[in-house]
């Protein structure tokens, strides 16, 4: 049974990457004449109605209403027979249900109908379906060299590649980091590498606010925030691997292809597993009281910061966070709740803490992924920490500089800005 | 008589066997009450073997008995307490719970421990005076197996190397009769097990496993004997299990009459027949009485305990970084 | 550094260890006048005297049994099962009895014994003398399984495992023994459950464990002639496992082989293939190759040994396919 699609791609506009499927004017399996009306799309703000082009039978509706569709998507397809009542093209609400779990791998184009009759799933190895999806790419326009037609990485390289070359063609700019630096670069001595900041557990990336503009001009930052926490609360994760699997898309959707890894507590763990992960090439490390050098965490404190909904029931672990209440700035404990109220993440975060620090014990160890680090390494420790004890400093390798710093606690980026600034540029600095 | 116990030691064993009875029957009664959990095996009846022979022993001995070991359990000085709540499955079990009734151990009483696997006891208290042999600590082990485990193939692998390497190890044969439902003769060719003891070089003794005082001097001897560095000895008490395999014993293939017969050479009754004589009936009543006492209180006590919580257990973990 | 063979560091190792600590013994069969079947045991009869270094007759189960007990009361007692094909002897012991005291005894008791045992395949000894069931003996819970495949870490890893509070199952191979490599002088022990990467590749990693470790690099050599660069990763501890280091190894090639000489149905090569998937699966750009024994018995005959065992070819050939 010959089948047609019915497209969208005249109707979306190219400002648009998606279309609202707003209402389909008939069910699977009816009668269709040239001119009737299919279906309403939202499209640039306006509702554009699709016609269908043929006679024949609505056949399959790939998404349903109140979903979103790339531009280029099929919707559903004509069929020239009547569909027969039970054949999987005769489409029920099963598969609009299918189609919006995963709308793009249902996704042809004209051109790669021929690759794989639509509606058909895209054989990919999970890699493969990982970097097309962050790189926003449409599995069904590439044609798998694998087994079987399996799209694998090299598949999607060469996609990406291509893609890479239109734009340069179109004399259009690359697709390049998106960077939070308030500094602008300057012409000289600019360091093509950026510093990473990643914040440290029930916090977010605006923790590194009062060390960013101390930094040495020319270095370029990037503050990310964790999986769970601060504009990433919908992705939590579970495990530090998995954490440094998300930083690493991240940092290869900005482009990001080395960098100097800066990490507080968890974050500092984070670093560590980025690191070892072996996508990122890591040309500096600063770690502040980082996580993952020993089994000992104050549980309390993180139970308490998870649980705390109140500014009174929040203060007083704050207060274990700093060596000196007197350095937390006044209002602090206001604007966390305010932060997390904001990202609604509360219950992410409790879970992450759950399965990050089972039983009140940090679930990972990383003093391998330090030791096997070969770039310039320093560690900063506050000496009044009460939340990661600062002997875990201990077990740095001989090439690590460790600081331990007098009066500080558990964040030193807040306590002392000024020299954590100064340590994390002289690390930049010494890796040349 | 040499090995005779005190009438203070007989007395002792009296007051154990009497725990141990009082444990049997009220975990029988909450049985029927449908409040017990899993299959439980009760000793009735046997209590001079596993209360008498372990009252030989000291506190550096060790003993490894069967699934039937309330007796041996209470004998080597365990408080009925634990027991009783380890069985309820409480948080303040012997094992906190996670044994149950079959698996009990107190390492430092020296009851490691209750064994499941019919037979495995007799190699781990071979093991254990391996290690006793090669430390050179002078204690002896113990090992309390039935009938049924001397018919394992392991049974004879580790007394082969008991006799062999002269280990201070003593088998204490309970012979009640049966195997689950199969009657010994059904099993084994010869009546009296410990004839084998001959092909491992190792002395062997038969007594009337319902006599704690017989129990008591026909052990007592193997243990000195084992103490000394003399090598293995076997002692095969005859006894009967009263009340069936388990709990889920439907019954119906003991015989009436043999039950009858074996109830009337109760152990408790021969022991406390033997007793009047020598402390008299004012002091049998007040032991009697102290014992339902402290057990009914251990049943309190143990049933409203706390239940434990699960949970993945660093400490127990081997693969723990901790270890 | 010494130059040493395999049985030799393992002998080395016992030596040390019974020196340092009174409380270890070992026993088993033709382990003390003769030294052992492999020599492993050689001279420790004479050095140590007939208590603590027993021969003992041919009873694996009962044995087992005791090596646990002992372990409980105060010794550390290292027992030879001469084949692995006889470790199905021993399983009462281990699966019935070690497994379970440390935790269902709520950590009352320790259990220090070293189980070592050797097999595989490729000596012509048939199919009761050439098994490798290392994924039976993994798939207990509670017990260490290790299996080096150099001098070096057999020698750093029995040292280790004598030390070990928890049982350990101790893996050779016959076909290793000879083998030679240089090993640290002195007190040197290698980790229980860190794999060791012996040769980095960028295209594609292998994971393997004792005689498989060797058959893996001469497989990277021969896919070093066909381009590719495979990575060498030696388990060195299948139980437990190095799951970072696979998982890292992985994120840098996206394509795996798993080698085991055991058989393949529920085997340690299906375990680790399922361990990748659940910590690797968006890593992975194909799926995840097996090279195992096929689920038959071990032949006695050349030919038909040979073209049973996992080999360096055979490992090629799944590399290849899997970087089609």
């Amino acid at each position: 049974m010959a089948t047609h699609p019915i497209s969208i791609d005249s109707a979306g506009g190219e400002y648009m990457e998606t279309v609202l499927v707003i209402a389909w004017a008939m069910k699977s399996g009816d009668p269709v004449k040239t001119g009737d009306l299919l279906v309403t799309v939202e499209t640039a703000k306006a509702a554009t109605e699709i016609e269908a082009d043929r006679d024949g039978w609505l056949a399959e509706i790939f998404f349903a209403e109140g979903q979103e569709a790339p531009v280029g998507a099929v919707l559903g397809t004509i069929a020239d027979a009547k569909p027969m009542a039970g054949q999987p093209a005769s489409v029920g609400p099963a598969t609009a249900a299918a189609a919006a779990a995963n709308p793009r791998e249902l996704v042809a184009d004209e051109a790669s109908s021929s690759i794989r009759p639509p509606g058909s799933r895209a054989v990919a190895s999970p890699l493969a379906r990982r970097l097309a999806a962050s790189a926003g790419l449409d599995l069904a326009t590439i044609s798998g060299s694998g087994p079987h037609g399996r799209i694998k990485k090299r598949d999607i390289d060469a996609a990406l590649a291509a893609r890479t070359n239109e734009h340069d063609d179109a004399g259009q700019r690359t697709p390049t980091a998106v960077q939070t630096s308030p500094v602008a670069a300057p012409a000289l001595a600019r360091q093509t590498a950026p510093v990473v900041l990643i914040h440290g557990f029930g916090s977010d990336r605006s923790v590194w606010r009062q060390v960013v503009p101390l930094l040495q001009s020319g270095i370029d930052t990037i503050s990310l925030d964790l999986p769970g926490h601060g504009t990433e609360s919908a992705r939590p994760a579970s495990s530090i691997e998995e954490i440094a699997f998300l930083l690493s898309d991240r940092l290869e959707e900005m482009g990001v292809g080395n960098a100097h890894l800066v990490g507080h507590s968890l974050g500092g763990a984070a670093a560590l597993a980025l690191a070892r992960l072996g996508r990122l090439a890591v040309r500096s490390v600063t770690l502040l009281a980082p996580g993952g050098l020993g089994p000992e965490i104050n549980a309390s404190f993180i139970a308490g910061l998870a649980r705390a909904t109140t500014v009174q029931a929040l203060q007083p672990w704050l207060t274990v966070m700093v060596g000196d209440p007197a350095a937390l700035p006044s209002g602090y404990a206001q604007a966390a709740l305010r932060q997390m109220e904001k990202a609604g993440n509360r219950d992410a975060i409790a879970a992450m803490a759950e399965s990050l620090f089972p039983d009140g014990t940090q679930g990972f160890d990383l003093a391998g992924a330090l030791g096997e680090l070969a770039v310039p390494t320093r560690l900063i420790w506050g000496r009044l920490d009460r939340v990661i004890p600062a002997a875990h400093a201990a077990r740095a390798p001989g090439f690590t500089a460790v600081h331990l710093l007098d009066g500080v606690g558990h964040v030193p980026q807040i306590e002392a800005p000024v020299l954590t600034a100064r340590l994390i540029t002289e690390t930049v600095r010494s890796a040349g | 008589m040499k090995n005779t116990p005190s009438v203070e030691q007989h007395l002792e064993i009296y007051r154990r066997m009497l725990l141990v009875r009082h444990l049997e029957e009220g975990l029988g009664t909450l049985h029927k009450e449908g409040r017990t959990r899993g299959p439980i095996h009760r000793c009735d009846g046997q209590e001079a073997v596993g209360v008498a022979a372990t009252a030989v022993l000291e506190a550096g001995d060790k003993v490894a008995t069967t699934h039937r070991g309330h007796a041996v359990y209470i004998g080597k000085g365990m408080a009925v307490h634990p027991v009783v709540a380890e069985i309820f499955g409480r948080a303040t079990g012997a094992c906190g719970g996670r044994a149950g009734h079959m698996l009990v151990a107190d390492a430092e009483k020296g009851v490691i421990g209750g064994n499941a696997i019919v037979g495995a006891g007799i190699p781990a208290a071979t093991g254990m005076a391996l290690s006793m042999q090669i430390l050179g600590t002078g204690n002896v082990a113990m090992c309390i197996f039935g009938d049924g485990a001397a018919q394992t193939g392991i049974c004879h692998e580790a007394m082969n190397m008991a006799g062999l390497w002269k280990l201070p190890v003593v088998f204490v044969l309970e012979h009640n009769q049966f195997g689950l439902t199969v009657p010994s003769e059904v099993q084994s060719p010869v009546e009296d097990l410990s004839i084998r003891a001959a092909g491992y070089a190792m002395p062997a003794e038969i007594v009337d496993g319902n006599d704690a005082v017989a129990v008591y001097r026909a052990v007592s001897a193997m243990v000195e004997r084992a103490r000394r560095g003399e090598g293995p000895g076997m002692v095969e008490c005859k006894t009967y299990r009263i009340e069936g395999f388990s709990t889920s014993d439907m019954g119906g293939y003991q015989k009436p009459e043999d039950i009858a017969a074996w109830k009337e050479r109760d152990p408790l009754l021969v022991s406390r027949k033997a007793l009047l004589g020598d402390v008299g009936e004012a002091k049998l009543a007040e032991i009697e009485a102290a014992a339902k006492a402290e057990v009914a209180e251990a049943f309190e006590t143990a049933l409203s305990d706390p239940m434990p919580e699960f949970s993945l257990d660093e400490a127990c973990n081997p693969y723990s970084e901790a270890h | 550094m010494a130059m040493m063979r395999y049985a030799e560091a393992l002998n080395a190792a016992l030596r040390e260890e019974m020196q340092a600590d009174p409380s270890v013994f070992v026993f088993g069969e033709d382990i003390g006048r003769y030294g052992g079947v492999f020599k492993v045991t050689k001279g420790l009869m004479e050095e140590f005297g007939e208590t603590r270094v027993r021969d003992t007759p041919i009873s694996e189960q009962a044995l087992t049994a005791m090596a646990v007990t002992a372990a409980m009361t105060g010794t550390r007692p290292v027992l030879e099962i001469m084949y692995a094909d006889f470790v199905p002897l021993t399983l009462d012991a281990l699966v019935n009895q070690a497994s379970i005291y440390n935790y269902i005894w709520n950590g009352q008791v320790k259990m220090p014994f070293v189980l070592r045992t050797q097999g595989g395949g490729g000596a012509g000894a048939g199919a009761q003398h050439s098994k490798s069931l290392d994924s039976m003996l993994a798939h207990i819970p509670g017990i260490k399984v290790v299996a080096p495949s150099t001098p070096a870490d057999a020698k750093g890893m029995l040292k280790a495992a004598i030390r070990d509070d928890q049982p350990v199952v101790f893996l050779e191979h016959k076909l290793l023994y000879n083998t030679r490599g240089e090993v640290p002088e002195g007190d040197v022990t290698v980790p229980l459950g860190k794999a060791a990467t012996l040769r980095e590749g960028s295209d594609i990693s292998i994971f393997a464990t004792s005689k498989m470790v060797v058959e893996a690099l001469k497989a990277a050599d021969l896919l070093a002639a066909d381009g590719v660069s495979a990575e060498i990763v030696d388990l060195r501890s299948l139980r437990p496992l190095d799951v970072n280091a696979i998982v890292a190894s992985i994120a840098k090639t996206h394509h795996a082989v798993v080698v085991n000489e055991g058989w393949r149905f529920c085997g340690y090569a299906a375990e680790l293939s399922a361990t990748i998937m659940d910590h690797a699966f968006d890593e992975l750009d194909a799926p995840v190759a097996r090279v195992t024994l096929p689920d038959m018995p071990i032949p006695y005959s050349e030919p038909l040994e040979t073209a049973m065992l996992p080999s360096a070819e055979k490992i090629r050939t799944a590399a290849l396919k899997t970087l089609k």
